[in-house]
């Protein structure tokens, strides 16, 4: 077995708005570090970044305020939220948007006078969505692409992530694959960010691009790292239906909903009166994904297993001048967003959940440091439509920064060549059997089962037949089988892949029987109601034999004292 | 309705000496070349090399030859091609990895020659810059800048084909909206790129294949156009 050898100061895994913003923030910050980006996919085009629609959240007219979208984050997570973390991205988030027009050359829609133009989303106080037109997210990897392309940061493209190297508990390098030629790359480095994104693709009807396996979450678990509020896993309520087309699950833009655009059922009524009857379309993800999934599974759902989306009302001259990437992304399927209502579902769309860390991005782990959708915390339980891609910008900032000083103190250390060894003969063991179970079909099973038992509605038994069948899986998934060469195999990725999505599905799953409860996100027909003691995070950390251990931990208010705790608090003192 | 198609696919290397293989494929009415080529790969040949990632026409990274025309294959219904038998070949003017996936190497190669990144007048601002209505930036660029770098003009584009130096069409549209932008600081040094004779905007020969093959339908032509005329005659750039 022969390995390639690479030096960093800085490795980063992930190329979306985190893992460049980062690279950026610390490459600026001091030149002279050896930052390498590993990027499963090619630069700038992979990745759910790139995929944003609507927009990013940011206060920047002097009728909105940061304490607006503050309480607006925190009563869209339902005050699960790491309050430090939620407010340091409202705090963070103006000044990214400007630095990513006035230093990267992105450009955000206008207003008529020249001022930045904000639409309308869910749960939002006040219009502050920031985007450019309905396709937000290329004008943004656009430009940022462009910068590192012509700074000297070192970007692995096709190359992916495979395991954490560690020292004493301290990160110091990784095992990584070039997937192209198959070859393995020892890397030594002094700070290691993950910013992969999440595992949401492991659901039947998801949104994230293809490529994403959670493989971030998966590295950081195996390494030791904690997480936070696994559980919580975000259905936007509005993927398109194209039967069994890799296509489903790919989302109708919330700025839809926020300008207007009604949802019905099978029957042709306008369900959201049943559930939330004064936000009606404009409730949060949450609420609308439930309300739908129950409405189908109720046999009110449509033709083809969904629910329908109908804008025809806001007329065309609207819907192509506002919404132009969304009619074209109907049209190619055959479906007039124009003229007609759309069906959709809920579809599998983001973790809220992730690695734990500080402000800074530092993981309970020394020399390793996470952000954007693979950091826990900072939604709690329910994100905001537009706090997504704010996120990433303003952690992949703060990482980079916080790296840089972080630098300033640690030294290199090398990693054990027979670490890396055994990693990788463990990664190599399904090319080499004569025959053995299907990874394709294996991640089929995933998917449905997480669907199906660990999905928008879950419940006790449920969840526990989940865990037996992951387990089984998990078994299942070291007897793979992988024909042809490592060089640019696509089966023995998804391989890979299917080994780190089991990973992040039991950490959901487990999560998800833990909480006795309903909030946000989570939802349990066996426990529908929130029940205020249950206002604490769930932690997960290894019992120390590669297994689960699951504790709660307090949340503090810091900021906040949510209502629900002034009420029950004011029930206390009159029972007594 | 269900569609039965045979998918001619090419085989780079050569599978057991064949450059082509066939499949025969049922598909979903509104299914497309990318679920055609999943469906090969999930039941027929594991061993297929083809690339994608959002599924969704925003990445660009599917594009490969589909009849001979440069496309998208995620948005590529198979039904609208109108036809029983599907060629699918790797896009032409790149190095091939495997089988119909290729290296956009050369693409980006010339991308950075045209000196993507933004040069800010106004890097310390800590005020957004107000952008007009009559912008030319923001009337003339908006869909231009929603290039996808799916390689699918260059792949299309005669010129690129006969002269490896040519800037090619979506990195003369990127310096085109860098020069466009008022908040840009380096627009001299832009234009001197793009008025090189041997590989600048001159070796275009205003065939229209980049805008015709262009998945966001990018008038990427008119931007090449526009930038001649301006070297021609300057000032005459931003005139819509």
């Amino acid at each position: 077995m022969s390995f390639e050898h690479l030096d960093a100061d800085i490795l980063i895994f992930g190329a979306g708005g985190a893992g460049l913003l980062a690279a950026m923030h610390a490459h600026v910050e001091d030149p002279r570090l050896k930052i390498v980006v590993v990027v499963k996919g090619l630069l700038g085009q992979c990745g759910c970044t790139r995929m944003v629609q609507g927009g990013y959240n940011a206060v920047l007219n002097s009728a909105d305020s940061l304490e607006k979208h503050f309480h607006d984050t925190l009563k869209g997570g339902a005050y699960l939220n790491d309050q430090e973390l939620a407010w340091t991205l409202v705090e963070d988030a103006p000044r990214r948007i400007i630095e990513l027009e006035n230093q990267l050359g992105c450009l955000f829609d206008r207003n008529d006078d020249g001022t930045i133009h904000q639409k309308p989303f869910a749960g939002q106080s006040f219009d502050r969505t920031v985007h450019k037109g309905d396709l937000t997210g290329i004008e943004i990897m656009t430009n940022l692409r462009d910068y590192v392309l012509e700074e000297d940061i070192q970007v692995l493209e096709e190359t992916r992530g495979l395991d954490l190297l560690t020292r004493d508990g301290r990160v110091v390098g990784a095992l990584v694959l070039n997937i192209r030629s198959g070859q393995f790359i020892m890397v030594r480095s002094r700070a290691t960010l993950i910013a992969t994104g999440g595992g949401a693709a492991m659901y039947k009807i998801s949104s994230p691009s293809l490529e994403k396996s959670g493989d971030g979450m998966a590295m950081a678990w195996r390494a030791g790292a904690d997480f936070v509020d696994m559980e919580m896993v975000q259905f936007h309520p509005t993927g398109l239906l194209v039967g069994n087309s890799i296509a489903t699950g790919g989302l109708l833009e919330e700025g839809l909903r926020g300008a207007g655009a009604r949802l019905f059922n099978g029957r042709g009524e306008r369900f959201m009166s049943r559930y939330d009857p004064e936000r009606m379309e404009r409730a949060t993800r949450d609420v609308i994904s439930r309300s739908s999934y129950l409405e189908i599974m109720a046999g009110r759902g449509t033709e083809h297993g969904g629910v329908k989306i109908d804008a025809s009302h806001l007329g065309e001259e609207f819907l192509l001048k506002n919404f132009p990437g969304m009619v074209e992304r109907c049209a190619t399927y055959g479906f007039d967003l124009l003229h007609e209502p759309v069906e959709v579902s809920p579809s599998a769309h983001y973790q809220m959940g992730g690695i734990k860390i500080d402000v800074d991005c530092h993981s309970n782990l020394e020399g390793l440091f996470a952000a954007g959708e693979d950091a826990g915390g900072v939604h709690g339980a329910n994100r905001l439509g537009g706090n997504g891609v704010a996120d990433s910008i303003v952690y992949g900032a703060r990482a980079g920064d916080s790296m840089v000083r972080y630098l300033e103190g640690a030294r290199s250390e090398e990693p054990s060549e027979a670490q890396v060894r055994d990693l990788a003969e463990v990664w190599l063991r399904s090319l080499k059997f004569d025959r053995g179970e299907n990874a394709f079909a294996l991640r089929e099973q995933l998917d449905n089962l997480m669907w199906e038992k660990v999905g928008i509605v879950r419940n006790q038994q449920g969840l526990h037949a989940a865990l037996d069948e992951l387990s089984r899986l998990g078994e299942q998934t070291r007897l793979v089988k992988v024909s042809g060469d490592p060089a640019f195999n696509l089966e023995w990725n998804a391989a890979i892949n299917l080994a780190n999505l089991n990973i992040v599905a039991e950490m959901v799953a487990h999560s998800a029987l833990y909480r006795r409860e309903s909030r946000g996100a989570h939802y349990r027909s066996d426990l529908p109601q929130s029940d205020p003691q249950w206002l604490k995070k769930i932690l997960i950390t290894s019992d120390g034999n590669g297994g689960m251990k699951l504790v709660t931990e307090p949340i503090e208010f810091t900021r906040v004292t949510p209502p629900e705790l002034l009420h029950a608090r004011v029930g206390e003192r009159e029972g007594s | 309705m269900e569609l039965n198609i045979t998918l001619r696919v090419s085989r780079h290397p050569a599978r057991n000496g064949k450059a082509f293989d066939e499949f025969q494929v049922k598909l979903e009415e509104k299914m497309s070349v990318l679920d055609a080529l999943f469906r090969v790969q999930r039941e027929q040949d594991s061993s297929l090399g083809f690339r994608c990632s959002c599924r969704v026409g925003m990445c660009g990274t599917c594009a490969v030859y589909v009849n001979r025309i440069p496309r998208l294959a995620c948005s590529t219904l198979v039904k609208s091609l109108e036809s029983d038998v599907v060629t699918i070949e790797p896009l032409p003017h790149y190095p091939i990895v495997k089988d119909v996936a290729v290296s956009l190497e050369p693409f980006f190669e010339q991308w950075r020659r045209a000196k993507p990144a933004f040069r800010p007048r106004n890097p310390d601002s800590a005020e957004l810059a107000r952008i007009p209505k009559d912008s030319k930036y923001r009337l003339l660029t908006p869909t231009k800048r929603d290039c996808i770098t799916c390689g699918a003009c260059f792949a299309a584009c005669s010129i690129v084909g006969m002269n490896d130096h040519y800037l090619g069409p979506a990195a003369i549209n990127k310096a085109f909206l860098r020069i466009l932008d008022p908040r840009d600081a380096a627009r001299e040094e832009r234009v001197k790129i793009l008025d090189r004779s041997l590989d600048g905007v001159w070796r275009c020969h205003t065939q229209f294949n980049c805008t015709a093959a262009c998945p966001r339908n990018i008038d990427v032509t008119d931007s090449i156009v526009r930038i001649k005329r301006a070297l021609l005659w300057p000032g005459r750039l931003l005139k819509p």
